[in-house]
């Protein structure tokens, strides 16, 4: 036991007061805010500056309105939009040619025009209008344009029937739509976006801390092996109990991670930088989902440490190890490609099985009990499973470990591999 | 106090370690002696328990080696290796506590061992600032922090310069007044010559010569010779005794006779028809028992320096 120590000391101590492990413990939950905040803050902030737009009406109808409508103002407080055939110093344009679109494309390249508009003479039976422009995926513009063409040909309609152009105003209504969450008897309003949101968040977080710290393993075994450290510590006790010390130690530098993690969220609480509202919408803060979290990220961490360390045993390099390392990241990415489905069908029978399978468990069941309740046989059978094929991993990595943490010179293939498994 | 018990290793089919039946000698220093290959790593490594044998026993007093023996062993590998990014104090202390000293005591005797290694002021550096015999010194300083009983040493010297060699072969000298034991594994008989007490020769897995060093040179015979002469070498070469005969330098020959008993003849013979200036009997070196006994065993492809 006290070797097991010895070895947990050293893995932890010597990375915990690395200033690299510091930088992360910050680095992340800045990265975190900023995944969240800078897109909302983005968004806010429009393209300031006029452009030059020309609208082509074959009907003559809609012409007038439509640049009514959709002028606006910038910042500065000069219309956002010119209208090329109006007012414009015409000297270096062809004016008579302004209605034939192949000439407003020689334009565009040039950059004389930004974009323009065909509206088509068929267009209130169904004609479709057409943008041209250097860049379509302004879609705000595009939702814009859109919206004011399709008013103003609703009006034409209402004024077709004899009824009165305002009443487009009065019946536009919309149902607000709330959401509650009940679980286990209580009701709490939780929004898909909250909580698609933090969930993600944790999801995340679960994802590559897993990969992180169990790629950590598998370096630690390859510098054990490359640095010569392995004889001495072997000759002082048996591969299955340095194994152990390895992996408890790295995994609890990622307890520590969270755990101080979790002081700055309630730190930031305690000083008001989090409001109410934004901790009730935090699962990681909900003591149940702390748990969960907790209990998924030992779990998954142990189940994935094992396979990293049997990796790290097999190879002689990093880039072997990287190859190595490749399926098992491709195995934690499964549930981030099915997040969509999980989060819209979370007690359906695909997700429940996939919940079930040990691999995917701590993200898939972690999303499970987040988005729904699912039945606690469920659950339990999850965590049943998992255990025991942790179990089952260590007792096949140890074997590997124990002869693969000696082997110098060339990578082992999986045959071989399996034949030191299956060795007494 | 270690017995080896018909051990053998074999590895990918090719035979590394046959059938070896030694004791070492409590008390004493052991040389471990052989060619390259010739199975010296891979039976320390056994005895270590880094890897088992495939075959045989090995035993201390007639007990398989416990744990809590082992923990009275010190080991030094042949492949020397430390964290190079992690300070050289706090290294020691997990060396030392890998063999169950307490992180305090560990601590304490590290400081103390570098104290004596001239390397206090690096005991707050970090491993990969220490120059390359730095780290010898502290890894051979980490073997012994737990003050153990059996030091096992495969290739100490290797890779060692001169004044680092001197401060472990003091070091050696010190725990062999202690009364410790000592096996250590080397090619380089010069070493051994030195140090040993007893040594046991291994050649292609097999224990070829063993014994106290007196007793086996002795048994060697009174046969070697050293002549300074002037005269035709043929009368050397030709004669009928002679096993062996080899020219240093021109009127030099260190001969070996088929017989003891050959030597009286010899000397009045070559007497009368060389001039002889000097003639010896000499007690065999290692190195020539050792390339001898190598030979005889049809072994030591790869000649031993």
């Amino acid at each position: 036991m006290s070797k097991i120590r010895a070895v947990f000391l050293r893995e932890y101590l010597e990375r915990v007061r690395r200033r690299s492990f510091w930088i992360g413990l910050l680095l992340v939950p800045l990265f975190m805010g900023a995944v969240i905040i800078l897109p909302m803050w983005l968004a806010g902030i429009q393209e300031d500056s006029a452009s030059t737009v020309l609208v082509l009406d074959e009907t003559g109808r809609y012409k007038a309105d439509f640049e009514a409508a959709i002028q606006d103002t910038l910042a500065g407080g000069e219309p956002r939009f010119a209208f090329l055939d109006r007012g414009l110093d015409a000297a270096s344009l062809d004016a008579s040619r302004l209605s034939d679109p192949g000439y407003l494309a020689t334009l565009l390249a040039e950059e004389m025009l930004d974009w323009f508009l065909v509206i088509p003479a068929d267009v209130a039976t169904g004609g479709e209008v057409a943008f041209h422009g250097r860049v379509v995926s302004n879609f705000t513009l595009l939702e814009v344009v859109e919206s004011r063409l399709t008013e103003l040909l609703r009006r034409e309609r209402l004024a077709r029937l004899e009824l009165d152009p305002t009443l487009l105003e009065q019946i536009q209504v919309r149902a607000g739509l709330r959401t509650f969450q009940h679980r286990g008897g209580e009701a709490s309003e939780a929004g898909f976006e909250s909580l698609y949101l933090s969930t993600m968040v944790m999801v995340m977080i679960l994802y590559m801390t897993i990969i992180v710290f169990g790629s950590m393993i598998q370096r630690s075994i390859l510098e054990d092996k490359n640095q010569h450290v392995t004889e001495v510590v072997l000759s002082s006790m048996d591969a299955t109990r340095f194994f152990t010390g390895k992996i408890l130690g790295i995994g609890a530098v990622g307890l520590t991670q969270y755990l101080a993690w979790l002081l700055m969220a309630l730190g930031a609480a305690l000083f008001g930088l989090l409001t109410a509202a934004q901790i009730q919408q935090l699962p990681a803060l909900q003591p149940a989902a702390f748990l969960y979290f907790v209990a998924f990220y030992v779990l998954g961490f142990l189940l994935y440490a094992g396979l990293f360390a049997a990796a790290g045993a097999m190879s002689t390099t990093d880039q072997e190890a990287q190859q190595l390392q490749q399926p098992l990241v491709m195995l934690l990415i499964v549930p981030l490609v099915l997040t969509i489905y999980i989060f819209q069908n979370p007690d359906a029978a695909v997700t429940t099985v996939i919940s079930l399978i040990p691999l995917f468990t701590p993200l898939v069941m972690f999303m499970r009990v987040n988005v729904s309740s699912p039945p606690a046989w469920q659950v339990v059978l999850a965590f049943v499973l998992l255990i025991a094929s942790i179990a089952g991993t260590f007792h096949v990595s140890g074997r590997i470990f124990r002869v693969g943490i000696l082997m110098t010179g060339k990578k082992a293939s999986i045959a071989e591999a399996w034949r030191w498994v299956r060795q007494p | 106090m270690i017995e080896l018990h018909g051990v053998s290793k074999r590895f990918d089919g090719k035979t590394a370690v046959d059938a070896i039946d030694y004791r070492f000698a409590t008390g004493r220093v052991t040389g471990f002696l052989g060619p390259n290959g010739a199975g010296k790593s891979t039976t320390i490594r056994m005895i270590m328990n880094i890897i088992a044998p495939d075959a045989g026993r090995i035993t201390a007093g007639g007990e398989p080696l416990s744990e809590a023996f082992r923990n009275r062993l010190g080991y030094l590998p042949e492949e020397r290796g430390l964290y190079k990014k992690m300070r050289v104090l706090d290294h020691m202390v997990f060396f030392g506590s890998l063999k169950g000293l307490s992180r305090g005591e560990a601590r304490r005797r590290s400081l103390a061992w570098l104290e004596r290694l001239d390397l206090a002021d690096r005991a707050h550096g970090e491993v990969d600032e220490l120059s390359k015999g730095m780290q010898q010194k502290v890894q051979f300083a980490s073997t012994l922090l737990h003050e153990p009983e059996l030091v096992l040493l495969d290739e100490p010297f290797s890779g060692l310069d001169p004044i680092n060699t001197e401060i472990l072969k003091d070091i050696m000298m010190e725990l062999r007044a202690a009364g410790r034991t000592i096996i250590f594994s080397t090619h380089m008989m010069e070493h051994a010559e030195r140090l040993c007490d007893e040594i046991a020769l291994i050649d292609e897995g097999r224990l070829v010569l063993s014994g106290e060093l007196d007793a086996v040179r002795r048994s060697f015979g009174r046969r070697h010779l050293r002549v300074h002469f002037q005269g035709d070498e043929a009368v050397l070469v030709d004669d009928p005794r002679v096993a062996r005969c080899e020219f240093p330098a021109p009127g030099r020959a260190e001969i070996d006779l088929r017989d003891e008993g050959d030597v009286p003849d010899a000397a009045r013979e070559w007497s009368a028809r060389l001039a002889v200036s000097h003639f010896e009997v000499i007690v065999p070196s290692l190195h020539n028992i050792f390339i001898e006994t190598v030979r005889a065993a049809g072994g030591g492809k790869e000649a031993a320096s």
